[in-house]
């Protein structure tokens, strides 16, 4: 066998696997994005060879979702038409209980198995350890070497210290005798074996993060070890038990027929609502509402706008999250830089901090309260991992445990409100200073290179481009949005997704400074035809998803503006109420009573579901607001604003389904398969996870690493779902000629997407009176309803 | 009736049920406070046909049981909510801890093992009755096992004593034991030990502690905080016993050696429960040393405050996630002067704890506990000089600050415990220097140098050693 052979199926392979993000920036990807090149039945069937998945809802799922009447008994005697399924509705759903794959039927783990478990876990952990793995920085193929051969539980440590060097020698040595055909199926059966280390390991390797630098480990590594550890045991690695689909065909095909029913009733009823809406021909009347309010595309953006357009003369709008500026953020407290921008977007550009020069009193305190907390960290974690210094830190902090365990469960929202309190004292970066930007790749060199107007006017007339924006109100909110939960391994599953699991403050706190400068201002009008008025002011601000609260950075404002939005302030107060009877299902309750649930919430350390994040996410709507402002879409459905008649060549909505649409089929599409199949897609119960290595979570004992969301983001209770399995439905406002033109020369990025069905696709056609036009196959079937 | 009204009735039903079991809980711990208090004032002692007697190690445990489990339970009644087997956890939970009551208030030999078998099968019910998976069925019948070992040991210690003594009383038989043949009571005394130690979850009998995760996080809290303790109880109540057959070195190495192998083997698990576990047989070694130096009421200050610190960190494992930056061959700021600070702080330390405590003023085991902590402080102020990041004002003022108040917060609990257990037979007595002591103290002294100095980092034979010894039972992990 050619070493560069190995080498090459490894790669291919790779693009397979599912990668797995470490969940302090987590990113919600289609866990099958390397088969959209096939249809979307395809990719389940295709998977199965290899692991033992549910590719579709339960029975349980669709028996709640017709009796809900999410599923329109007509639609569905169609469907099961059209995939000759001879049953009746009653019958079918018999059927689905019976066949449905027994929850154990996934393969278990062998010694093989657990033995690497324990190398990778140590090997891969960032920083929880006293006492990391040796020889980490030599890579995990030497590291482990090194190691093993005093691992007494490994039956032929002898063989060890014959390897080579070079994993690649290694495998080249372990794979003799097998055929290059073989070597395929053999290596992904292996690198399938425990998808959630391998996904993890693809990770590493693809961002090439500072632990991958200082401690490298490849899939040929794991490889490489995986089949010595076989070779130890004694076992063939060619052997495999592949899972039996014989069952699974059968119930697929009626399951698949069901899924489309209840996407068709979706897609149905919105449509119905969609067309009935009145979009105005030429919504260019010269209205200056108090404030625009710019938020992120998120489906929980749809709550909180519908609720402040309710409160006041408001007009909002919905932009990616990351407000266009593609960024990495390097944190001031932390030596480390967060991604804040879309997972398939590179950072082009560096925020950082720079301390305003009135405010360095206020930096000094942070960073003095900051060094001080850092150290006590550092201080309480040596103590705990010395002898006998351990026992003598028990007792003497024991005392102060017990007293903040009483704390955290009885009084939460009074901790929360002590937390703010602290956090106001201590100040915050956000109030004593400015984020900087400056393009990336010169920054290494310590010489930050800063924006020039050019590029700054570019990045905002991009913004007001793309949403197409009209008239400018005296004040211009950007609220880009974070979540606030507590004992949460997921908590960044919540946050910002257009931001790679970051909040979007930083993100909305840099468009507004770079909106409010006069420069840009004069670039804008000169080179973009963009107006702004002498009179409008930008302001940054973060909406809180789990509060519904708005926090706003405004230190440094003109006070001029400071009435108005005190004034805007109040209103967000009672939006934030009227929201929060809706999120936390409080019809009835007051507003210290919602506020009260909020604080709650955002604190409470045995809460396992603070919010429900992008639960219920099933269309992506683009076109103006007034297309949706009169509806009520439930939190269900991602917005993008974007005028038709500003876009002649359609250019901008081309940068839209590019972006934006991308980026909501992969998150849909995560929802997906964590809801059909929690145990390989997701991350199972939140109640029994333990948390690995600072970056993942595994269930019980160990085992393999999970990916994907947890139970309790998905279902309400044992009984209950609270995400419907939906694959999204994506509408647009907007001619169809220009639709079809778009997605035609994208037949790769788009135009599979479509046609293997990961997506639906219709169009409101404003040119035919805002006619309802299906694009794709599926939709077809509905187009006599719409 | 659609399925969303019935899950809607269900999870109401479940969580009024979740929230009466609570308010149980928090009753009981008012009580046994106020009997507490009481007893603070007035000894309480009372007896009901030398079945039960409450006194007061009986209120002080029943005051820490029914503290964790309210808490412990109004946790779970929330992070639970939406199971369906919400009620039966809540109901296990709160018939532990009447478990753990009435164990702590048996006085029959009878009473007190059916107590504590019932304690360890209603664990293991909490460790594997709920989520159902075959991990999870494992684990439960392998802590069962180990359970039903250590209950075994203590039947067979108990009805030997018994046997020996003519009497069946726990306090019976330790009056009755003075005049018996030392070696029949010593051999009773050896398995009440071997009972103690399975319970401890000390090596070697770790294991099933080490494959518990498979049970809901509010129940490892409830595991660690409220269940590992019971070897304490039980010796506390057969002291004399152990102090007339001089087995207490017995308690001395096997809690020294286990609390080291705990410790060392926490230090690579990278897996948040699986290092508090380690950590908890660490802790429950040094409980047991504690023991074997004649120290049975520091020994129940340690298990009530690790109790706190280690529920703590159970229900708040969550917040293990964090991006921290890679750090390499940490710099060090090292100075002249810190040597002198920090022996003159870790001098300091020792007097404030010999003398708040009354440990460690003459030449007896209270000499080891005094070590123990001069080291603790030695340590932090290490640890604290090294902060070059700090001014030297800042690091200065930071060390008494830190260091002061918390070893005053330990003395104040510490004699408050001290002062209610004193009616207690030898609850607290130091022993004289023995050699098993000073071996013990030796190797700490060792251990320590070794983990100060970072020697252990070089080999990577002890690492491998160490991680396979405090690795799950290997079919607990299936998927």
């Amino acid at each position: 066998m050619k070493k560069d052979a190995i080498a090459d199926t490894v790669r291919s392979i790779s693009d397979q696997l599912v990668k797995n993000w470490p969940l302090y920036s987590f990113v919600t990807s289609n866990p099958l994005s390397g088969l959209e090149d096939r249809p979307f039945e395809k990719a389940i069937e295709d998977t199965r060879k290899y692991l033992n998945i549910n590719g579709y809802p339960s029975a349980d799922a669709f028996e709640q979702a017709l009796a809900h009447g999410d599923i329109d008994q007509d639609i569905l005697q169609e469907q099961l038409q059209e995939k000759e399924v001879s049953l009746s509705i009653d019958e079918s759903l018999q059927q689905m209980h019976t066949l449905e794959n027994p929850e154990n039927a996934q393969t278990k783990l062998d010694d093989v198995d657990r033995n690497l478990i324990k190398w990778l876990s140590v090997f891969l952990d960032q920083g929880s350890t006293e006492w990391p793995m040796p020889y980490r920085d030599e890579g995990f193929y030497n590291s482990w070497k090194k190691n093993a051969q005093h691992d007494h539980t490994l039956p032929r440590r002898d063989l060890i210290n014959t390897l080579p060097e070079n994993p690649l020698d290694a495998l080249q040595l372990l794979l003799e005798g097998v055929q290059k055909d073989e070597l395929e199926t053999i290596f992904k059966n292996h690198l399938l074996a425990l998808p959630g280390w391998t996904g993890y390991i693809k990770y590493r390797m693809e961002s090439g993060n500072d632990w991958q630098l200082a401690y490298p480990i490849t899939l040929i590594d794991y490889l490489a070890v995986r089949l010595t550890i076989c070779a130890e045991f004694g076992k063939d690695f060619r052997e495999h038990e592949s899972p039996s689909s014989s069952t699974f065909n059968k119930v697929d095909q009626i399951k698949s027929a069901w899924l489309s029913a209840m996407e068709l009733t979706y897609q149905q009823k919105l449509s119905k609502q969609l067309t009935a809406q009145s979009v105005p021909e030429n919504n260019h009347d010269g209205h200056r509402p108090e404030a625009q309010l710019v938020f992120c595309i998120d489906t929980r953006s749809e709550r909180i706008r519908r609720t402040i357009e309710q409160t006041g003369d408001y007009e909002t709008f919905g932009y990616a999250g990351f407000f266009g500026v593609a960024m990495e953020y390097q944190h001031p407290e932390k030596n480390i830089s967060d991604k804040s921008c879309p997972p398939i977007v590179d950072a082009e550009f560096e925020a950082r901090e720079e301390i305003r020069p009135d405010q360095q009193e206020a930096a000094d305190d942070f960073d003095f309260y900051n060094t001080l907390h850092k150290a006590f960290n550092e201080f309480r974690f040596t103590l705990k991992n010395n002898i006998p210094a351990s026992f003598g830190y028990v007792e003497s902090g024991g005392f102060f445990y017990g007293l903040s365990m009483i704390l955290r469960t009885l009084l939460p929202a009074s901790v929360y409100r002590l937390k703010e309190k602290a956090k106001r004292y201590k100040g915050f970066p956000e109030g004593f200073s400015k984020a900087k930007l400056s393009t990336k790749a010169t920054s290494d060199s310590g010489h930050p290179d800063h924006l020039s107007t050019a590029q700054k006017a570019q990045i905002a007339s991009a913004a007001f481009d793309l949403m197409g924006w009209d008239t400018f109100a005296p004040l211009v909110v950007f609220a880009g949005h974070g979540s606030e939960t507590s004992n949460n391994p997921f908590g960044s599953s919540l946050d910002c997704g257009a931001c790679a699991g970051s909040k979007g403050r930083h993100n909305a706190r840099i468009l507004a400074d770079i909106c409010n400068e006069q420069k840009v201002r004069t670039a804008l009008a000169e080179q973009h035809d963009i107006h702004i008025p002498e009179d409008t002011l930008f302001v940054a601000a973060e909406h809180n998803t789990t509060s519904n609260g708005f926090e706003f950075f405004d230190q440094h404002l003109p006070d001029t503006k400071q009435t108005q939005i005190e004034e805007l302030k109040r209103k967000l107060d009672n939006a934030q109420h009227l929201a929060n009877q809706e999120q936390f299902n409080l019809a009835d309750a007051n507003a210290t009573q919602t506020l009260d649930e909020a604080h709650r919430r955002t604190s409470d350390w045995a809460e396992t579901r603070p919010e429900w994040g992008l639960a219920g996410n099933a269309s992506f709507i683009i076109g103006p607001r007034a297309l949706t402002s009169n509806l009520d879409l439930e939190a269900r459905s991602f917005l993008h604003s974007y005028d038709w008649q500003k876009d002649p060549d359609g250019k901008k909505l081309e940068a839209i389904l590019q972006g934006p649409m991308v980026v909501t089929q992969w998150i849909n599409s995560h929802y997906y398969f964590a809801a059909v199949d929690n145990q390989i897609f997701g991350s199972g119960t939140k109640i029994t996870q333990n948390v690995t290595g600072k970056f993942g979570v595994v269930q019980g004992n160990g085992g393999d690493l999970k990916s994907g969301l947890p139970l309790e983001s998905l279902r309400e209770d044992d009984y209950q779902l609270q995400h419907f399995p939906l694959r999204l439905s994506v509408f647009i406002h907007a001619p169809q000629s220009r639709v079809t033109s778009i997605i035609s020369e994208h037949p790769d990025s788009l135009g599979k997407l479509i046609e293997n069905e990961w997506m639906y696709l219709s169009v409101i056609d404003p040119t035919l009176g805002n006619k309802a036009i299906p694009m794709d196959n599926h939709s077809k079937t509905l187009e006599k309803a719409y | 009736m659609t399925s969303q009204s019935t899950s809607k009735s269900l999870r109401t039903k479940n969580s009024t049920f979740a929230k009466t079991i609570v308010r149980l809980s928090w009753f009981l711990f008012t009580l046994f406070f106020i009997l507490l208090g009481i007893s603070y004032f007035h000894p309480i002692h009372w007896t009901a046909n030398s079945l039960i007697m409450v006194d007061e190690l009986s209120l002080v445990m029943s005051v820490a049981v029914t503290l964790f489990s309210s808490i412990v339970l109004s946790y779970s009644a929330r992070y639970l909510a939406g199971y369906a087997y919400l009620p039966k956890f809540m109901l296990n939970g709160l018939l532990f801890s009447f478990a753990v009551i009435l164990m702590v208030i048996s006085n029959h030999i009878a009473l007190f093992i059916a107590a504590w078998l019932c304690m360890g099968l209603l664990m293991a019910k909490l460790i594997g009755g709920y989520t159902h998976t075959e991990e999870s069925d494992i684990s439960k019948r392998t802590s069962r096992n180990y359970f039903l070992m250590s209950a075994f040991f203590l039947s067979a210690g108990f009805v030997w004593l018994g046997y020996t003594t003519g009497s069946w009383h726990i306090t019976n038989i330790v009056e009755a034991s003075a005049s018996a043949d030392p070696s029949m009571i010593k051999i009773g005394g050896l398995l009440l030990i071997i009972a103690a130690i399975i319970q401890s979850a000390l090596f070697p009998f770790h294991r099933w502690l080490m494959s518990s995760m498979t049970a809901p996080t509010p129940a490892s809290a409830l595991m660690h905080a409220g269940f590992v303790n019971a070897g304490a109880v039980l010796l506390a109540r057969v002291t004399p016993i152990l102090f007339d057959t001089h087995l207490l070195w017995v308690l001395v190495v096997a809690g020294g050696i286990g609390a080291l192998i705990g410790k060392f083997s926490k230090f690579m698990q990278p897996n948040v429960k699986q290092k508090l576990a380690c950590s908890t047989t660490a802790q429950m070694g040094f409980m047991l040393l504690e023991c074997g130096l004649g120290f049975f009421a520091a020994a129940i200050t340690h298990l009530i405050l690790h109790g706190f610190y280690k529920a703590y960190l159970f229900l708040s494992s969550g917040d293990a996630i964090e991006q921290k930056p890679v750090i390499s061959n940490e710099k060090e700021g090292w100075n002249k002067w810190h040597l002198p600070v920090m022996l003159l702080s870790g001098a300091i330390g020792g007097l404030i704890f010999a003398f708040t405590t009354g440990k460690g003023l003459r030449l007896d085991s209270g000499l080891f506990l005094t070590l123990v902590i001069v080291l603790t402080v030695i340590h932090g102020s290490r640890d604290i000089l090294k902060h070059s990041s700090l001014s030297r004002t800042t690091r200065l003022f930071t060390l008494p600050t830190i260091i002061i108040p918390a070893l005053l917060v330990y003395a104040v609990v510490f004699d408050l415990i001290h002062a209610l257990l004193s009616t207690i037979p030898m609850i607290e007595v130091a022993t004289p220097l023995s050699w098993a002591q000073i071996f013990i103290g030796v190797l700490y002294l060792i251990a320590f140098v070794v983990i100060e100095l970072k020697l252990y980092k070089k080999s990577s034979r002890l690492y491998v050693y160490m991680l396979n010894v405090s690795q799950p039972k290997s079919n607990t992990i299936l998927h």
